[in-house]
Formats: C-alpha cells, structure tokens, sequence
C-alpha cells in the first residue's frame, strides 16, 4: 500500500476489544495471613488453554499439597490458580508457591518446545519418505535461521533412525 | 526442581496439504486439550477485517456482503510477519499490519454472473509473500485444481459491486473468521479399555481407525482399570489458510509465548 488507507475512525482499533481486558494487571498474587507460602495468582487475559495445563502439571509435582484453578465468570478475561506448597517439616526451607509455579512453567516450556521440534522434524521425514515437495514457507529466506534448523534436523532424524 | 522425564512424543501418521493425522503420546488430557484450543483460538491468522464498500447495486446488503468476505479464508502462512494493527506503530494502517484487497465486478449480459474470491485483487501478490484467497493460491500450486472459488454473491445484467477490503492479523478467539482449522479432533483408548464410555452394544460400535484389537469377534479391549489417557490420535483439518503442521507448529509457539510471558510477569513481581 502506498498512501495511508482512509479509515473513517482508527482509533477504535487502538483501544481495546473485546476479547482482550487491557485494564487489568497482567498478573496478581493474592496471599493469606495464616498460609504465607500458598498463593492464588490471578491471570489476566488466560483461560483455560493455560490453566488445565498448568494445573495438571502442578499436581504432578510432590512439593504440590493442592492446586486448582477456575475462571470466576465466562465474561471475566482472567483465570484464578491456587497453588498450596506441602508444609514442610522444622528447620527445613519452606517452598514458596511461587517458585513451584516458576519450575510448572519451565517445563511445560519444555514440552512446548520438545512437541514443535519433533513435529517439525516428523514432518520433513515424512515428506521425504513419501517423496512429497518442500513447502514454500520452508524454502530458504532469513539464511542463517534456516541453516540452524537444518542441521538440527538433521540431527534429530539420524536418531529417529537409530531407535527404529 | 522436580521434571518429569517424560517429554511428549509426537509422530505424524498422515499429512496432506489440507489435514494432518499425529499421535500424541506421554501427554495428558490436559496437554492434549491445550493443544487443541490453542490450534483453534490462539493460531494468528488473516482475514478481511474492514470493508469499504463504493457501488452495491446487487441485492444482497452491504452488510451481508462484508460478513460474508470477512469469513473468506486467505493465505496466511506470513501471518507471523505482521502486526497486529492495535500494536502497530503506524496511525491507520500500513504494510506490516494491513493488506489491502479490492474487487470490481459489473454484469453487463443478460446472463447470471457469479462474484467469486478470483475476482479480489490482492496487493500483496507475489512469488512468495501473496496473500490471497485459498482458492486463488491452490489454483497456481497445481493447475489441476479449478473452479474452487467461493461465492461471494450472484449478479445480473446491470448490477455492480465496487468495493475495497482491509485484511488484517487476528486470532480465533476474537472471531471465527482468524479461526486457521475447520476441524480439530482428538480420541484415545480407541479400544474403550479404560471404560470411559459404556457401550451396552460393543459389537455395534464402528471400529476406531486406531484400534489395537486383532481379533475380529472382539468389539472392546478388555477393562483395564489401572491404565490412564497418555496417547491421543488427533485430526487436524485446516481451511487453506495454513498448511496444517504450520498450525500444529504455531499453536505450541502460542502456548511457549503465554508461558514465556506469565513467567515474566512472575520475575517482575518477585524482583
């Protein structure tokens, strides 16, 4: 496009929609008195794509005594998640709910990235075992990026190999 | 810090351009369903988001027109590319964050004309960065394959239809038009091991795809009351916007973002 397009009012593209609650805190911490190291952290503009996942992954981890989420109100544009650490014996460093959620995130990071790597590299195996062509978005553009994601595959497909 | 030293593993069992079929195991319910909304409501996409409409002498309404070219499915592998326009540093659209889409038919026979997608003239067309309608796309990566355009709407001798569309970045979750998938769908224990379902006539049930059953007098696994959900067989179906891998690979990019972006907000507090 060579002149600016003539939208009669683009501002209402710069306030916010209705899909997205620009008003709240991306993140609240919300704490009791008698428990100090649980938590429920209330996340703005997430539902349950984030939180189903972080709960299961959060019960699976020992340090967990209780963990459970709920979006207060279809309409509310954020997701409450209690994390309660295990109460931990005398004289030992009590966990905080905070840095249990932090190692949560860590590796659904990782499973993340584990998923899209071998996706990726499944999908070039099987193309070329069924001879099919490279797709136009996989052909070279930002040269070094993709000299980067060859070798890995590479990689990554002799040890695909190796276990079958 | 407590890992679990079981990563998902996944394998791809089809791909097509338009469906992929994976297995998904080591994973949960809970992964799996991430997995699949994230695919549905999180996958940036293109769409015609703003029509200015000049000449309208057809008989359906402008409005109608407009909803009718929002839903229209471009080719949006660049989507990533772009901004979204709310974030955009421009005032009021520009190259990063718009593309501009134009179409004008007029009927001058006496005969029924149909408006189709082939008639949107894109401005970003080219070797590899056009975004233009699926059906336009398909038809220059395999001659083969004509007359799939969508119907915009039907004229006759002496109606016109001027108008200039603005298509821009956006997610399923705002509207269905960004949705990138027309169906997603996920089973385990194809064989009903875990008897998550009660089949009081197991021989009438359609055998899964997947089934792992070798005889044939056999309808049901047997019960199995310790085993869990760890393996799911998901359906990817794209609508042309995106080749369907592209898709599976942007929803875990969606979901790393939000995990990225939840732990710093977790450091900026505790700093």
């Amino acid at each position: 496009m060579d002149e600016p397009t003539d939208f009669e009012d683009p501002e209402r593209y710069k306030v916010g929609d209705e899909t997205y609650a620009r008003d709240l805190e991306a993140l609240k911490i919300l704490r009791g008195k008698e428990d100090p190291q649980s938590a429920t952290f209330v996340i703005a503009n997430e539902d349950h794509t984030l939180g189903n996942s972080l709960r299961w992954i959060l019960n699976r981890d020992p340090r967990v005594d209780f963990c459970g989420y709920s979006q207060p109100h279809p309409s509310d544009k954020l997701i409450k998640l209690r994390v309660q650490p295990k109460p931990v014996e005398e004289g030992e460093e009590p966990v905080d709910a905070t840095e249990v959620l932090r190692d949560a995130l860590k590796n659904l990071m990782q499973m993340c990235d584990h998923m899209s790597e071998t996706m990726q590299t499944q999908a070039r195996l099987y193309r070329q075992q069924q001879g099919l062509s490279i797709p136009a978005y996989e052909a070279p553009e930002e040269e070094d990026m993709d000299e980067e994601d060859d070798d890995e595959s590479e990689v990554a497909e002799d040890d695909e190999e190796e276990q079958q | 810090m407590a890992s679990f030293n079981r990563d998902p593993q996944v394998r791809i069992m089809s791909l097509t351009d338009s469906e992929i079929k994976l297995q998904l195991s080591n994973a949960d319910t809970a992964l799996a369903n991430s997995f699949r909304r994230s695919m549905i409501a999180e996958v940036p996409t293109l769409a015609i988001d703003d029509v200015h409409i000049e000449i309208n002498t057809t008989v359906l309404h402008d409005e109608f027109i407009a909803h009718r070219l929002g839903l229209i499915p471009l080719t949006s592998e660049r989507a990533a590319h772009f901004n979204y326009m709310r974030d955009c540093t421009c005032d009021a659209g520009c190259p990063n964050c718009v593309v501009k889409l134009e179409l004008h038919v007029a009927c001058r026979d006496a005969h029924q004309m149909e408006v189709t997608t082939e008639h949107l003239r894109s401005t970003l067309d080219g070797p590899d960065t056009s975004v233009v309608p699926v059906a336009t796309a398909a038809e220059r990566r395999d001659q083969s394959i004509q007359g799939n355009h969508i119907v915009i709407c039907k004229i006759r001798q002496g109606q016109e239809l001027k108008l200039t569309c603005y298509a821009r970045k956006g997610v399923g979750k705002e509207h269905a038009k960004w949705i990138p998938t027309a169906a997603v769908a996920y089973e385990y224990d194809p064989d009903n091991a875990l008897r998550h379902t009660f089949y009081e006539h197991p021989e009438m049930w359609p055998r899964s795809e997947y089934s792992q059953l070798t005889d044939d007098d056999k309808h049901e696994a047997d019960y199995d009351p310790d085993g869990t959900a760890d393996t799911f067989y998901m359906t990817v179906e794209s609508t042309g916007a995106m080749p369907p891998e592209k898709i599976c690979q942007s929803a875990l990019e969606s979901l790393f973002t939000k995990l990225v972006d939840l732990d710093n907000a977790l450091e900026v507090l505790n700093a």
